[in-house]
């Protein structure tokens, strides 16, 4: 296996979660997977080094979901957890993906600003510093977008009407 | 610095995501707990963003744990960006690729096309070798290289030539061992090497009537080849490498060969 391979591919599990959290389709989760090793492939020689290279590749992620040059669709909610029910597992695993549906469901329900801080910071771990870097934004700005992100997701999760029944809102 | 008259910096927000994400700087972690002790509809809240957290992480973990799907292997994105390029000005490509190698130390590689020579069957032979034995689990070699001077003995006699297998250690690649291989005229031998990733890659080595010819470089999809001529010798060198790291490869059997007999 050549050198990139031996840096990239640890990369992968984390940037197909964080592709995953943000437009919670498996699919486009892989396209933009794909678009963003690429990118960083013909990047790679200008890329800062490598002990930033996590946060440099959540940047180029990002930038390409935010952007949206290609659109990395959403479909219906309901077409989304249609496709995880099919999926085969054990009941335990089943059962977490229900825990982990009803939480990505409302997720989901926050800005794509608040779902990117609450991912780089709480989820993938990122120093302050770094996730400002991946968003182009100062500092501060990370710091009350995390502030407000988190009092929002709280609000959500606390909430019972939320997306508890989406394909009975959709015919009042 | 804070003395006993000095106003305590002030709690601030960022304070309370710093001690969610422990991240707090250890001279602010007293100030933050003191202020929770005393607030602690404030430590309630923080507690449950922390807890949040966590459940998000949790969600996601099935995603994490996924095998990754094989299109994004690397391996398999760089072969998508050859292909890629080759499609989009695959005569250009090829010609600068020959110039760039050609640039390199000095070597002159000249167009496989331009001219046939008995080099083609050798590269033939040796890439056909090649495709045969480095996809094979348990019996890649006939002579493990283990088994010390009897490969170079053995070797050696088929071939009519002292014959020592090129020490590649030094640019990454291990000797696994060897095999002779037949030919239309006198026999062949292959050395096969493999590096820590488990990639292989041949030297093949044919006596023939020819010297003094220069690199030569082959692609044929992702296998890459160089070959060349000296001390009455054909010499191939095959593998799945990026172009530089098999020229290194070919540069140091040229080496070897040049310091004596050998191979």
């Amino acid at each position: 296996m050549s050198r990139i391979a031996t840096l990239l591919e640890p990369q992968i599990p984390a940037l197909r979660r964080y592709a995953f959290a943000l437009t919670r389709d498996h699919a486009a989760t892989d396209d933009l997977v794909q678009d963003t090793l690429e990118r960083a492939m013909s990047r790679w020689m200008v890329r800062a080094g490598d002990a930033e290279l996590r946060a440099w590749l959540f940047a180029i992620l990002h930038n390409l979901f935010i952007d949206g040059q290609r659109s990395y669709r959403r479909r219906p909610l309901h077409d989304v957890l249609d496709d995880e029910m099919n999926q085969p597992g054990t009941p335990a695993t089943q059962e977490a993906g229900l825990i982990g549906r009803d939480m990505l469901a409302r997720f989901g329900a926050l800005s794509k600003e608040h779902q990117t801080v609450l991912m780089l910071v709480g989820v993938e771990g990122l120093a302050y510093a770094s996730a400002a870097r991946v968003l182009g934004v100062p500092l501060g700005t990370v710091m009350s977008r995390l502030s407000r992100a988190r009092e929002q997701f709280r609000r959500l999760l606390d909430d019972e009407q939320v997306i508890s029944r989406p394909e009975l809102r959709s015919v009042k | 610095m804070t003395g006993p008259n000095t106003p305590a910096t002030p709690i601030g927000d960022d304070d309370l995501q710093a001690w969610v994400d422990r991240r707090l700087p250890p001279d602010r972690i007293d100030a933050v707990d003191a202020y929770l002790a005393a607030h602690p509809e404030v430590a309630s809240r923080l507690t449950r963003y922390a807890v949040q957290g966590i459940a998000l992480t949790a969600g996601l973990q099935p995603k994490f744990e996924e095998p990754i799907p094989a299109r994004l292997r690397i391996d398999a994105l760089l072969a998508l960006r050859r292909s890629r390029m080759t499609r989009h000005v695959s005569q250009a490509a090829a010609i600068l690729l020959v110039a760039g190698l050609s640039g390199m130390g000095g070597w002159t590689v000249h167009d496989w096309s331009a001219r046939g020579t008995p080099l083609r069957a050798a590269t033939a032979n040796a890439v056909a070798a090649y495709e045969t034995y480095t996809v094979e689990a348990r019996h890649p070699v006939e002579v493990r290289a283990e088994d010390g001077t009897h490969l170079a003995q053995w070797i050696s006699n088929r071939l009519e030539r002292p014959i020592a297998p090129p020490d590649l250690s030094s640019v990454g690649w291990r000797l696994m061992g060897g095999r002779v291989l037949p030919t239309a005229n006198a026999p062949a031998a292959q050395l096969m090497y493999d590096d820590d990733h488990g990639t292989r890659l041949t030297v093949y080595v044919q006596p023939m009537g020819i010297d003094g010819e220069e690199f030569r470089y082959i692609q044929k999809g992702d296998v890459r080849t160089i070959v060349w001529a000296e001390r009455r010798l054909a010499l191939v060198v095959t593998g799945k490498l990026p172009e530089d790291a098999l020229m290194t490869v070919a540069r140091r059997v040229k080496d070897a060969v040049g310091e004596g007999g050998a191979p």
